[in-house]
């Protein structure tokens, strides 16, 4: 049964994925940066660290909601081929500022929100 | 609402699909799996890009695949977990050529996927346009 529960949860972060890119990508269109993209790895990857830190290692909710929501709503591919565009372009620089950004942020977040949810809850 | 349903689809099938290779590769030593699903999701995410350039009508089949599928099966939140419990458990090594492997292996892959696809469907395109 966790097995269907975390499918679910895969589309539904998926879809809310696509929500936030859509609405972003609406409200400044000629920005052509993806800011869409840092946004949601980087509130996943806070997310997924105060479920880590508040719920025990083999709580059921750490696979349906972190491995399905969490990992649906992120995405690693998005970000490669953002990557892989902007090297083909020759933007090094914002190569730079995007690969730091994100992976810089993620863990930082995610560790700042782990130690978060272990002395909240 | 239909290009919703088809990313919530593609999702639900990707994670699925990411669920089952993180379960039949386990490592203690080493988050293969991971690694394994960011690097062929960036792959197909990539090719799947390149393809859609030159299909403007299939809009949800883009959805479905691209934002989709490839979205649900890779992660960032599990890779930047995974990297903090490395470093945690004083796996600094490790964790250095997680990082530096995932995103090499990544960009490249995406931008091997992608230059493929543009020379494939490309080439066909002007072929067709020549006869």
């Amino acid at each position: 049964m966790i097995i269907l529960y975390t499918a679910i949860a895969g589309g539904i972060g998926s879809a809310l994925r696509f929500f936030i890119s859509q609405s972003i990508q609406k409200t400044n269109s000629h920005a052509r940066f993806p800011y869409s993209i840092i946004l949601i790895n980087l509130l996943g990857a806070a997310g997924l660290g105060i479920l880590t830190g508040a719920v025990t290692a083999n709580h059921p909710l750490l696979v349906i909601i972190g491995t399905g929501f969490f990992g649906g709503f992120t995405t690693f591919s998005t970000f490669s081929v953002e990557s892989a565009t902007m090297l083909e372009q020759r933007q090094n620089g914002k190569l730079a500022v995007y690969l730091l950004t994100t992976i810089i942020g993620s863990f930082c977040l995610f560790a700042a929100f782990y130690q978060i949810g272990q002395h909240l809850f | 609402m239909k290009a919703y349903l088809a990313v919530f689809i593609g999702g639900l099938i990707g994670t699925l699909c990411r669920y089952e290779l993180s379960q039949s590769i386990v490592s203690q030593t080493f988050p293969y799996a991971t690694l394994i699903e960011n690097v062929t999701g960036s792959l197909l995410l990539g090719f799947s890009t390149g393809y859609f350039m030159f299909q403007k009508g299939k809009k949800y089949l883009a959805a479905l695949i691209g934002t989709g599928f490839c979205g649900g099966f890779t992660t960032m939140s599990t890779f930047s977990k995974e990297t903090i419990l490395l470093l945690q458990t004083g796996q600094f090594t490790s964790s250095v050529i997680y990082i530096l492997l995932s995103v090499i292996a990544g960009v490249a892959a995406a931008l091997c996927g992608l230059m493929l696809a543009q020379q494939l469907f490309h080439q066909n395109k002007q072929q067709r346009g020549g006869r």
